[in-house]
């Protein structure tokens, strides 16, 4: 019996290898190297490209900036997610409706969600109608702490959906009576909320889940980070935008005259934050479950 | 602790009627049971009671005071439902010391509660486990200990034990029934099973289609039924119902069994009149004798229930269900001789209302 299942797996073995082990194995393979003299092919260098990494101060801000936009936006996510749950669950009446309507933002390209809150879509006219409708000054989005949180709404605005419908689903799975029990026993609504509803979402490990695959996704962010630093045209390399993502993709667009485009240095970096997300998720995981399941075993 | 009081209580979800004008008084510190096969609405009577739902007509008082309007937050009682309605996101103390926190409860005052309650129902090791890892038996005693510990005037309890093994289900009994008598909390138990509202209940009622069909002690509504109904619901081996005819003698009737010929007296009732009616007689009323006497028959079949055997007799051809206990054991084909004890004939007149 246990041949004909290993024949069977093969081919997913054999995509899986090319797919996933091939890209990964040269992107390791290239940040060891350099390009050589001419005709010379990759040449060893070892660690270098990593101690070049960790000595560079872009790197250390885009990380800096990676691990803030990361974790306001998961936070953000959250709340509104569970916050527009706990709304919908009130409706009576339109709740499939209104729950369609919500779910939008995770059908569209993440890159429209760089657009849709961009100047020119929103805040170039709603400047001019506060000014000239409220006498009120322009509100400059291309100051960093305006277009950062804007940046983080926008992601919000594309994630928040999914902590919805997660919650959603944990919230429809706690029976009625247990609603009815704690009535009984003399909760009001807001203690049925915050003593049974709350926790509930919160310790579900559903919620850890996804809190914990979308710190990784953020981490990665790029698609928003890219539009913003087209609309605040920040295309230098450091720039307040720059995730780690967006910093790779300068560097891969913008050669130094010397060197060309340092692919090397590029593998380098992208192999640290694929280790990084690897290695993230669990600890991540781990470490929600526990502030939220707490003591239980 | 509270006497309940329904006043013509009614309700219907859409065009189902669920409780028709019903009216019971549930005496202060008691054990009261409402029994009744599936959808007879005592699950809705007792979420009436609870304040989880509101009837279209009628009252609810506890003591005198009218509750129909209280929001049921307010009406300090405590209900146990069918699937216990435990919380899986909290620890067992947390279960228990729930209803103590929306009291807000000092910390100290509530930690020597849930211990107090816990020790009552031998669970205070299981305090720190989570929900999941309890087996049914300990969840059962979790859920009690939290309807217990913050003293509710009412304890209202939704057929807690269904789904339980037959074994833990008989401790549990008796342990419910233990502490209600130490705590004196008015309680009002639904169940579909009798055995269950027969050995907990002080007085129990019956409920079918809404309507209640008999209330009192369960002796009383084993032996004097209210109605046909009542009697062929209760007991575990069909009743014996045949046709008869009363007739007054001087100082006594006389009631004829007509499908087995056997003319019998009875103590004078006031409700008796000559006439057609209908005879009940549970299985039990019948004696397996030695010697002749007025019936005789042959045994069809035998099944074995324990510490009784219940025989089908051909009685002239008529079928007669005799429970007897295993002392003698008879083979069918057998030929018996049967001996009724007539303290145990039930009569019912045409409608099947108790005479």
């Amino acid at each position: 019996m246990r041949a004909p299942n290993i024949l069977l797996l093969t081919p997913a073995i054999i995509i899986a290898g090319v797919a996933i082990l091939y890209p990964l194995t040269t992107s390791i393979y290239i940040s060891l190297h350099d390009i050589g003299p001419a005709g010379s092919g990759w040449v060893f260098v070892g660690g270098k490209h990593y101690v070049e990494m960790f000595s560079n101060r872009f790197f250390y801000q885009a990380l800096v900036t990676s691990v803030i936009y990361t974790l306001m936006s998961v936070l953000l996510s959250l709340l509104l997610g569970v916050s527009a749950a706990l709304l919908l669950r009130q409706l009576n009446r339109g709740r499939g409706f209104a729950e369609a309507l919500f779910v939008i933002p995770l059908a569209v390209s993440p890159i429209l969600g760089g657009i849709v809150w961009s100047p020119p879509a929103v805040w170039d006219d709603l400047n001019s109608f506060l000014h000239y409708a409220f006498n009120l000054p322009f509100i400059d989005v291309t100051d960093p702490l305006t277009y950062f949180p804007i940046m983080v709404l926008s992601e919000t605005w594309l994630w928040s959906p999914l902590f919805m419908l997660a919650t959603l689903v944990i919230l429809d799975g706690i029976p009625k009576d247990g609603f009815e029990a704690a009535q009984v026993m003399g909760a009001s609504g807001r203690q049925i909320l915050t003593l049974v509803y709350l926790p509930a979402v919160f310790r579900s490990r559903v919620t850890s889940m996804l809190v914990a695959l979308k710190s990784v996704d953020f981490f990665r962010s790029f698609e928003i980070p890219f539009a913003w630093s087209l609309w605040v045209r920040e295309s230098q390399l450091g720039a307040p935008t720059d995730t780690l993502s967006l910093m790779l993709f300068k560097m891969l667009i913008t050669p130094s005259s010397d060197s060309g485009i340092p692919i090397p240095y590029i593998s380098a970096v992208s192999t640290a934050l694929m280790a990084v997300s690897l290695l993230a998720t669990l600890p991540i995981y781990r470490l929600v479950t526990r502030i939220w399941v707490g003591g239980t075993r | 602790m509270v006497k309940i009081v329904l006043d013509n209580v009614s309700k219907s979800f859409g065009k189902t009627y669920v409780l028709k004008e019903v009216s019971l008084m549930v005496n202060d510190g008691e054990f009261f049971t409402i029994l009744g096969p599936s959808g007879s609405g005592k699950t809705t009577l007792l979420r009436i009671i609870a304040g989880l739902e509101k009837p279209d007509a009628g009252r609810v008082y506890f003591d005198d005071v009218d509750v129909t309007e209280t929001p049921v937050r307010e009406r300090n009682v405590s209900m146990i439902f069918q699937s216990l309605a435990l919380y899986q996101h909290l620890t067992v103390f947390e279960n228990i010391a729930f209803p103590l926190r929306i009291r807000k409860v000092p910390e100290n005052e509530l930690k020597k509660k849930v211990k107090e309650v816990a020790i009552l129902l031998r669970i205070e090791n299981l305090l720190n486990r989570s929900i999941s890892s309890l087996s049914g038996g300990e969840r059962q005693r979790v859920a009690i200990a939290r309807s217990l510990v913050y003293m509710p005037k009412v304890f209202l309890m939704d057929e807690p034990l269904t789904g339980l093994e037959p074994s833990f289900r008989q401790e549990l009994r008796k342990e419910i029934k233990t502490i209600q008598r130490r705590t004196g909390i008015t309680t009002v138990y639904v169940t579909h099973d009798q055995y269950e509202a027969f050995s907990l209940a002080d007085r129990l009622a019956l409920l079918h289609e809404g309507v209640v069909q008999d209330v009192g002690e369960p002796w009383r509504i084993y032996e004097r039924p209210n109605n046909l109904w009542v009697a062929k619901f209760v007991g575990d081996t069909s009743l014996n119902i045949f046709n008869g005819t009363l007739k007054a003698g001087n100082d006594r009737f006389f009631v004829t069994i007509e499908e087995l010929g056997l003319q019998v007296p009875i103590h004078k009732t006031e409700l008796a009149k000559d006439g057609k009616v209908r005879v009940a007689l549970r299985p039990e009323a019948f004696r397996v004798v030695e010697n002749e006497a007025a019936l005789e028959g042959v045994v069809i079949s035998r099944e074995m229930l324990g510490e009784k055997i219940v025989y089908t007799v051909d009685v002239g051809g008529n079928k007669v269900t005799v429970k007897t206990s295993i002392d003698k054991v008879i083979q069918p084909g057998e030929r018996v001789y049967l001996d009724l004890d007539r303290e145990r004939i039930m009569l019912f007149d045409s409608e099947g209302f108790k005479l």
